[in-house]
């Protein structure tokens, strides 16, 4: 909900505003479920059968079957808890992720680089991961294949299905997906119960910041980090919060089934978005044309800074992005984009505009005009 | 007050429990408990208990409805009305004819055939028993209209119980339910699905006089409340052939366990895995509650899981004897009885029971116990059956009040279900 009329909105991958029945999902189960989950009078159990039918909701919404769902603050920590988990299971390894993952996974890997061996595989030219590349990498060694499933600054989408037939070659291995991007926006072609873990943010589909998830099958002991009560298998010990594990349910309630509609709504507006600006002199599109989610489009304007960029929008209370904003504010170059085109000077001045079914035309319109002036400048 | 009749009592013939001699004096203990039970609500009725016999007064009270009542009471023989006079043949003629006439009329019949018997323990009194019936017939016969004289097949046979007491006339016998006093023998408990089968079996069961409780499996959501209800009419019907006209019911909140089979086990195997789940949580309760055996409705080769073989592959979970009173009745004959004990209109009821959901479209017919056992090890079944168990809900069941089944709370934590929408 934005209140602001004025607010041209394109960084729905950054995050998303909250919606009115999640928010009062959210408010009324603060209200009625306050209590600990923990605790066994009538109260806490309350708390807990809530929780419970959260979960279930969840798990029947995506079809998951054999999986625990862990609450965690957010993406990265999910991500994080799923890494450190099965890589610490472990003495050594093989452990292969790619040069385009968002940093709450490139990172937590690099971190384990000193004691098992990294491999990051490069995205081909449709900033997707190479399946011959991956098999190439997969050895018996290999404990952890870590891919995400839509892009966070292009949008492109992997071949999941495929990378799951491969990871299962080896018993050995676990494949780690990050859904954050995907889940709400594009119809998996694959099913949630043949991935050893994914995880997702509950603030990219209209919910509230502050809760991510991660789904690990049964059978995995992952190696705790945390240590606490046995709250949530241990690996995320700690009070819950109901109200957000309940406005994370709603989310799912309300979006998961409208994927396609939303889809649709948002493919349209990409396109005439990306017609647009294809035609404008100046402007490169680093989105390829194929296999995208439609959510994002990631564009450079080598004359300008994509940090500049984002200021003079701003000032047009237009607001895009340039990169995973989780980065940006770093100095870095836009690691994506150069592993996607091995161009500096188009990594520096990307500018990464995300969709949702919220935008409005004439949203779009204003959009395409201000990027037209800023260049006619 | 009184009832327009000529009838003053009734006699009551006790059934098979007259067999059982060693304990004769418990069951008829028992017994005469039952009949006064039943009876408790004529206040005026006066009961005199004798061996082999039992009388009732009516002292006005409504004859044909306390025969009603006798009709739901299990170790009873037969009954008949009868009428009380003095020892003067005379006497015993004006009654027997006004007694057969209004027999006549109340049955309307024009021509009938008729015989007189006589059975005389006062053997004080001068005229043997064939010479009694003799007189009284041939004194009676001239006040009667349309009426021949058949003593092979009679259409009304008057009997003239001549007592030291006093003399007892009665015109034919009401045939009761036989089997033995409700609740001599030792307990069980009754699987009900809320199908034709289990009220009828649970029905044969109580009237062999075991002390019946139910077990019903409801797995909502795909079950629904309508079909637990159907569940608790039928008990409520048939609670009415029980000692105390109550019977237990343990609801079974079944659904995890129905979905864990369904979700991992072999879809042919489903029923078979299912109906032993229930026959473990079943022994359970009857372990529990130290009962005696496990009752049911099943029927040999009615369906899939009601073969032999199947019967033979769901008993192993269970050393507790399965007593099947169906076993070996045909459909029509279930039927029958289902609409003799007014339980016919509630099993047909269109809503889905425990049996009728999760139905696989080619049970196996002949199951294998190994299967089975590497099936029920794949599916974990242990945890949610124990959960089930846990969770039973218990009510009692009467024959007089109805239950609301949308009244029962299935658990603390979600007496309001609008609250725990997300």
């Amino acid at each position: 909900m934005k209140d602001n009329k004025e607010i041209k909105y394109f960084d729905y991958t950054a995050t998303t505003p909250v919606d009115e029945d999640v928010l009062n999902t959210y408010i009324n189960t603060t209200k009625k479920f306050f209590a600990n989950t923990t605790s066994l009078h009538l109260l806490g159990e309350e708390a807990k059968h809530m929780y419970d039918k959260c979960i279930d909701t969840i798990k029947d919404i995506l079809g998951v079957k054999k999986h625990n769902l862990v609450f965690t603050s957010n993406a990265t920590e999910a991500n994080n808890l799923a890494i450190q988990g099965i890589a610490y299971k472990y003495e050594k390894g093989k452990i292969i992720t790619t040069k385009a993952e968002h940093p709450s996974v490139y990172n937590t890997i690099k971190s384990l680089s000193d004691k098992y061996e990294v491999v990051y595989l490069d995205i081909d030219k449709n900033g997707c991961v190479d399946i011959e590349e991956l098999k190439k990498e997969l050895n018996s060694d290999t404990i952890l294949v870590s891919i995400m499933w839509v892009n966070n600054i292009l949008g492109t989408i992997n071949d999941i299905k495929s990378i799951i037939q491969e990871v299962k070659k080896y018993p050995k291995c676990h494949l780690h997906v990050d859904c954050v991007q995907g889940l709400c926006k594009v119809i998996p072609d694959f099913d949630f119960n043949d991935i050893d873990l994914f995880t997702f943010s509950t603030h990219k589909l209209y919910g509230p910041k502050g809760i991510g998830g991660l789904f690990f099958k049964e059978n995995i002991d992952l190696n705790k980090r945390l240590f606490g009560s046995n709250a949530q298998y241990s690996v995320k010990p700690g009070t819950l919060d109901v109200s957000l594990i309940a406005a994370t349910a709603k989310c799912f309630m309300k979006f998961y089934p409208q994927t396609l509609e939303m889809k649709k709504i948002v493919e349209a507006k990409f396109r005439y978005l990306y017609d647009k600006l294809a035609k404008m002199d100046g402007i490169i599109i680093n989105t390829p044309a194929f296999n995208i989610s439609y959510y994002i489009l990631n564009i450079s304007i080598p004359a300008i800074k994509g940090e500049t960029m984002v200021h003079m929008l701003e000032a047009k209370h237009i607001y895009v992005s340039t990169g995973s904003s989780c980065s940006s504010k770093l100095e870095n170059i836009e690691k994506t984009i150069y592993a996607l085109t091995n161009d500096k000077q188009r990594a520096l001045t990307s500018i990464r505009i995300s969709l949702s079914y919220l935008v409005l035309d004439s949203e779009l319109d204003d959009l395409i005009n201000e990027i037209q002036n800023i260049i006619n400048r | 007050m009184t009832h327009d009749t000529m009838f003053d009592m009734i006699l009551i013939r006790y059934g098979e429990m007259t067999i059982k001699k060693d304990n004769y004096k418990q069951f008829l203990r028992k017994m005469v408990e039952n009949i006064k039970f039943k009876l408790k609500e004529f206040k005026n009725i006066k009961c005199e208990a004798q061996p082999y016999r039992f009388y009732i007064y009516l002292n006005g009270e409504d004859h044909l409805k306390i025969i009603e009542k006798l009709n739901e009471l299990s170790g009873l023989y037969s009954y008949s009305l009868c009428k009380k006079t003095d020892k003067t043949i005379e006497t015993i003629a004006n009654t027997s004819a006004k007694l057969i006439n209004e027999y006549v009329k109340e049955n309307n019949l024009s021509t009938y055939t008729f015989k007189v018997e006589c059975a005389r323990s006062d053997k004080n009194y001068p005229l043997t028993s064939l010479e009694i019936a003799k007189n009284v017939a041939s004194l009676v016969l001239p006040k009667l209209e349309g009426v021949k004289v058949d003593v092979h097949n009679p259409d009304i046979t008057l009997h003239i119980d001549f007592r030291f007491e006093a003399v007892y006339l009665y015109i034919n016998e009401i045939v009761g339910l036989g089997g033995y006093p409700s609740c001599i023998q030792g307990s069980g408990l009754s699987m009900m699905s809320g199908g034709l089968d289990s009220p009828v079996s649970t029905y044969l069961a109580l009237k062999k006089g075991i002390n019946v409780s139910c077990i019903h499996f409801f797995s909502p959501p795909y079950t629904s409340q309508s079909s637990l209800q159907k569940v608790i009419d039928l008990i409520s019907k048939v609670s009415r052939y029980k000692d105390d006209e109550k019977i237990d019911l343990y609801i079974v909140p079944f659904t995890k366990v129905q979905e864990k089979i369904q979700t991992k086990c072999d879809n042919t195997y489903l029923i078979t895995i299912m109906r032993r789940a229930m026959y473990k949580i079943a022994s359970l309760v009857v372990k529990e509650n130290n009962m005696d055996c496990i009752i049911n409705g099943e029927s040999i080769g009615q369906v899939a899981s009601q073969t032999l073989e199947s019967m033979k592959v769901v008993n192993d979970v269970t050393n507790i004897p399965i007593i099947r009173p169906l076993a070996t009745y045909d459909k029509e004959d279930i039927v029958k009885i289902s609409k003799k004990i007014d339980c016919f209109d509630i099993s047909i009821r269109p809503y889905e029971d425990c049996c009728t959901v999760f139905v696989p479209k080619h049970p196996a017919i002949k199951p294998k116990l190994e299967i089975v056992l590497k099936e029920e090890e794949k599916a974990e079944l242990d945890n949610v059956i124990n959960d089930a168990v846990l969770n039973i809900k218990k009510i009692t069941i009467s024959a007089n009040d109805n239950i609301d089944a949308f009244s029962i709370n299935f658990d603390n934590k979600r007496q309001d279900n609008d609250k725990f929408e997300i």
